[in-house]
């Protein structure tokens, strides 16, 4: 879908997942529709809270802090204009967002411990 | 950082314009790390992917701080994926290994290097001395620097004048190398990546580039979102995040892209679609063999201790030249109604994209990976992808370009062209050809005689033979083929049968083969040492070391020296110019005037990359053309001047649809596929001790059809099992996530060491490249118990 297409149907798609929000005001996430998706803990908070997650350093790219369960594709139709407190994408032209924007899964813990952000030799503390 | 209304809509305007000109205004300012305190920012290629985009690396107090894109990288212009974004954690798992393990009464206790080595070399020089040098191995990998492969290659055989080294990337591109060879008789694309800003349509073939190639589908994606009447053409066996950006969505059942690719090639003949000039001056037409088996059984591929090892006789193709009306004859059964019917895909549809692909006015260009590759008839299919372009003559120009894409880093670099593989040379040169040989007792200055004579083992039949004591002592690098062999458990117990079988395992991370091993080396990883790595594009790149390695961590290349010292094999190592240039200098002396041509050592040190063959310091964009090949001589034209056997011709092969060693049947009715996720490399090791990584995809999860999970009773979330003739795993259910699976097929991707898949896979293989088929066989699914 070419660019402009694409942010209107998102827009027009979020439009539909407020209007559902306002008008059912559920627990979340919903539960499993007739396609029985939901993978994610159930501590992964909706779009719209407006909680950012740490970056891994300074210029890496930022993380999904929210469930993307029913929304792969729809990303631009509130950060294209920062719709619910969305952080306002800085290259929209840019189509494939999962690619460096991972979702998170608030519950899982750490395999094995990563010493990434230690200090170095040397280094106070 | 706050962006105001205003700020934003100034900014994506400026992105807009300067966007048209090619992905230019990659970076956006955030990532530019301006705030970050580094000491230093130095270049590397990225770890993982074959792509091989360009980073630079920020250290601060010797540990990596931080990394961005390159932005004077021409592969990536400062674009990564999450998993080169993550490539600051990958070194700093709490669990490095960080000293020699030796296996001493079920335990791994330290021991010192010395000690480690010396143990090496008495296990190395005692089984060739007892059962001869065809009962060692060498196993390594497309991770692999370049010199790390060239020093394994000398030690085996320049040093103990044994043919078993073979390498981790005969199980992702063998089948892409045996179809460069039985094409065009040299390895590796003749276009670029500059292809894709060229191509009007691009043909994907069973590869998920949006997770597997993120950065160069972002330069597709780009190029269609630019320039509309640009078409991507998604086949595959399920649909991805790839399909959901491409334009034209086609499913087929498994191995049938043999008939759709045969049943294209007879729309481009019947409808008049065929560059008559170029298919009359630029080939020839083949036939092979057909019907040539699956080498499931031992007894199809075998060889070892004398009298079996005199018996060993691998198969071999047996090539036909036939006129062209003979191949036009061979594609009257592959009408697109046959075509049809044995895949699943419309007629209709198959002419459709057959014509968009030979439009004469369109630019196209293939890609493809594991789909082809990891395939029982991957030479043919391999083959049958460079049909379309040879017919249409599509090919060795800008955006005219079928691109193999390679899996890893160095595939290209260090396995396919220092040739880590059984009966292998570098430069394709092969140990049964004389002349290559005697180029090879020149540059190594060894006899005739100590260079092996007959192809050593194939990967997979060197595990077999490890499993029947035919290897005793094997040295594995920078892979994990106790998880990745298919139908793994023969392997994992043919590893831990004893009897004076020594698994040596060098590696960064404890992982399922350190945990079979009998000596466990630490090593240095990326960056803490010096490499090259090749990429896709013939694009060799250079890194210096920036950080040190943990504890005793030492470079691959360091222990090969050391051991190599130890067996008074030291003379092969002695470079004055130190070991790193001088295993890469000996390597170019090989490679010149082969049109395999590689600049100076210290040339990579300084540029981001270049493309061989380098002549005359200018890199080679497309290969066999006249204008842009240096090779091809004033007149010529187009000449595929490596097939010296056919005049620099390439061959059209007339190639069968044959189906898998396995189909789904009542016991077993569904295909099982494996493969990968965006945010994990290969076996984990590495991405799953990165935190982001793990939280984004935490395990790997069995993904079914949703009429298949209704009909099972499967809710996501349920734990299912998944059993075939050979062994079961259990897993999560996923349905409708990123990736949907056609009806009656799984998929499960393999980076999950507690997941462990390839307990359910089969190991038969294409008998002409041996590179196994992990994307098809039966499995039964079902929900676990509780």
């Amino acid at each position: 879908m070419r660019m402009k297409a694409r942010a209107q149907f998102a827009r027009w798609m979020f439009g539909l997942l407020v209007a559902s929000l306002v008008l059912s005001p559920g627990p979340w996430p919903p539960t499993p529709g007739p396609r029985g998706q939901r993978l994610e803990a159930a501590e992964n908070p909706p779009p719209g809270s407006g909680k950012r997650l740490p970056r891994m350093y300074d210029g890496a790219p930022p993380q999904v802090p929210h469930s993307i369960v029913g929304l792969q594709g729809l990303c631009l139709g509130c950060h294209l204009e920062g719709a619910q407190g969305a952080t306002l994408v800085p290259h929209p032209d840019r189509p494939n967002c999962l690619q460096c924007h991972v979702p998170q899964d608030p519950s899982v813990k750490p395999l094995v411990r990563n010493t990434f952000g230690d200090p170095g030799p040397g280094q106070r503390k | 950082m706050k962006v105001s209304r205003r700020e934003f809509l100034k900014a994506s305007a400026a992105a807009g314009a300067a966007s048209a000109v090619g992905l230019d205004l990659i970076v956006p300012p955030e990532a530019q790390a301006q705030g970050i305190v580094v000491d230093k920012w130095s270049k590397a290629p990225c770890r993982f992917c074959g792509v091989g985009c360009g980073v630079l690396v920020g250290v601060r107090n010797k540990r990596i701080a931080a990394v961005k894109g390159d932005p004077e990288s021409p592969v990536n212009r400062g674009l990564l994926c999450i998993k080169g974004y993550s490539l600051p954690k990958i070194l700093y798992g709490e669990d490095r290994l960080t000293i020699p393990l030796l296996r001493k009464n079920g335990k791994f206790v330290k021991i010192s290097w010395n000690e480690a080595l010396e143990l090496v070399a008495k296990k190395f020089s005692e089984a060739v001395q007892k059962y001869g040098p065809e009962s060692v191995a060498f196993y390594g990998s497309g991770q692999w620097t370049m010199a790390e492969g060239y020093a394994a290659l000398k030690f085996m055989k320049a040093g103990l004048g044994s043919d078993n080294i073979e390498a981790n990337a005969r199980l992702c591109m063998a089948s892409a190398v045996a179809g460069f060879m039985t094409t065009f008789g040299g390895d590796e694309p003749m276009g670029c990546y500059d292809d894709i800003e060229y191509a009007d349509t691009f043909f994907l073939w069973g590869s998920n580039m949006a997770e597997m190639h993120p950065v160069l589908f972002s330069r597709i994606t780009d190029r269609r979102v630019k320039h509309p009447h640009v078409r991507i053409v998604d086949l595959t066996t399920m649909t991805t995040r790839t399909s959901e950006a491409s334009d034209i969505r086609i499913v087929f059942k498994p191995q049938t892209d043999l008939a759709i690719a045969n049943g294209m090639a007879h729309v481009i003949v019947k409808e008049g679609l065929v560059n008559e000039a170029f298919v009359r001056e630029h080939t020839v037409c083949k036939k092979g063999l057909e019907n040539i088996g699956y080498g499931v059984k031992d007894t199809d591929e075998f060889g070892g201790q004398e009298p079996r090892w005199a018996n060993y006789k691998p198969f071999t193709d047996r090539p036909q030249k036939i006129t062209l009306d003979e191949y036009k004859a061979f594609l009257e059964k592959y009408t697109p109604e046959y075509a049809e019917q044995v895949s699943g895909v419309p007629a209709q549809i198959i002419r459709e994209i057959a014509r968009l692909f030979a439009d004469p006015k369109r630019k196209s260009m293939s890609f493809w990976t594991m789909g082809f590759n990891q395939h029982s008839r991957g030479t043919w299919i391999n083959n049958l992808v460079y049909n379309l372009h040879l017919l249409t003559g599509k090919i060795s120009e800008p955006g005219n370009s079928p691109m193999s894409l390679t899996g890893q880093p160095s595939a290209c670099g260090t396995v396919r062209e220092v040739g880590t593989l059984a009966g292998r040379l570098p430069a394709d040169m092969v140990i049964t050809n004389p002349e290559h040989r005697a180029l090879a007792t020149k540059i190594w200055n060894v006899p005739d005689e100590k260079i092996p004579k007959k192809p050593g083992y194939h990967t997979v039949e060197m595990f077999r033979a490890l499993e029947r004591g035919d290897v005793k002592v094997i040295w594995i690098q920078v892979t994990n083929p106790f998880q990745t062999m298919p139908q793994v458990d023969r392997y994992r117990t043919g590893a831990r049968k004893g009897d004076g079988r020594f698994i040596i395992v060098s590696d960064i991370y404890p992982t399922r083969t350190t945990e079979l091993a009998d000596l466990i080396l630490p090593s240095a990883c990326w960056v803490e040492k010096e490499g090259v790595f090749g990429n896709t594009e013939r694009r060799t790149q250079h890194w210096f070391p920036a950080v040190p390695p943990p504890g005793e961590a030492k470079p691959d290349v360091w222990q090969i020296v050391e051991v190599a010292k130890r067996m008074k094999l030291g003379h092969l190592f002695e470079y004055k110019e130190g070991i790193e240039k001088g295993l890469f200098e000996e390597l170019r002396k090989w490679r010149e005037g082969k049109g395999k041509d590689l600049a100076p050592y210290d040339l990579y040190t300084k540029v981001r990359g270049m493309r061989w063959p380098v002549v005359e310091g200018k890199e080679t964009l497309w290969r066999y053309r006249e204008e842009y090949d240096p090779y091809v001589k004033k007149g010529e034209g187009v000449k595929f001047y490596l097939n010296k056997a056919d005049d620099g011709r390439a061959v059209i092969w007339a190639r069968p649809y044959e189906p898998p060693a396995e189909v789904p049947d009542t016991e077993y009715p569904f295909w099982l596929c494996t493969g990968r996720v965006l945010e994990h490399w290969h076996t984990g090791s590495m991405t799953r001790r990165v935190p982001e990584l793990h939280r984004a995809v935490p395990r790997a999860t069995v993904q079914l059809h949703p009429e298949d999970a209704k009909t099972l009773g499967i809710t996501a979330g349920d734990r299912v099992k998944v059993t075939s003739r050979r062994g079961s795993i259990t897993g999560v259910a996923e349905i409708e996530g990123r990736t949907v699976p056609q009806e009656g097929l799984v998929y499960v991707p393999f980076f999950d060491q507690d997941v462990l898949i390839n307990l359910v896979t089969l190991d038969s293989f294409c008998p002409i490249s041996k590179e196994p088929d992990y994307k098809k066989c039966a499995v039964r699914v079902e929900k676990a118990s509780p």
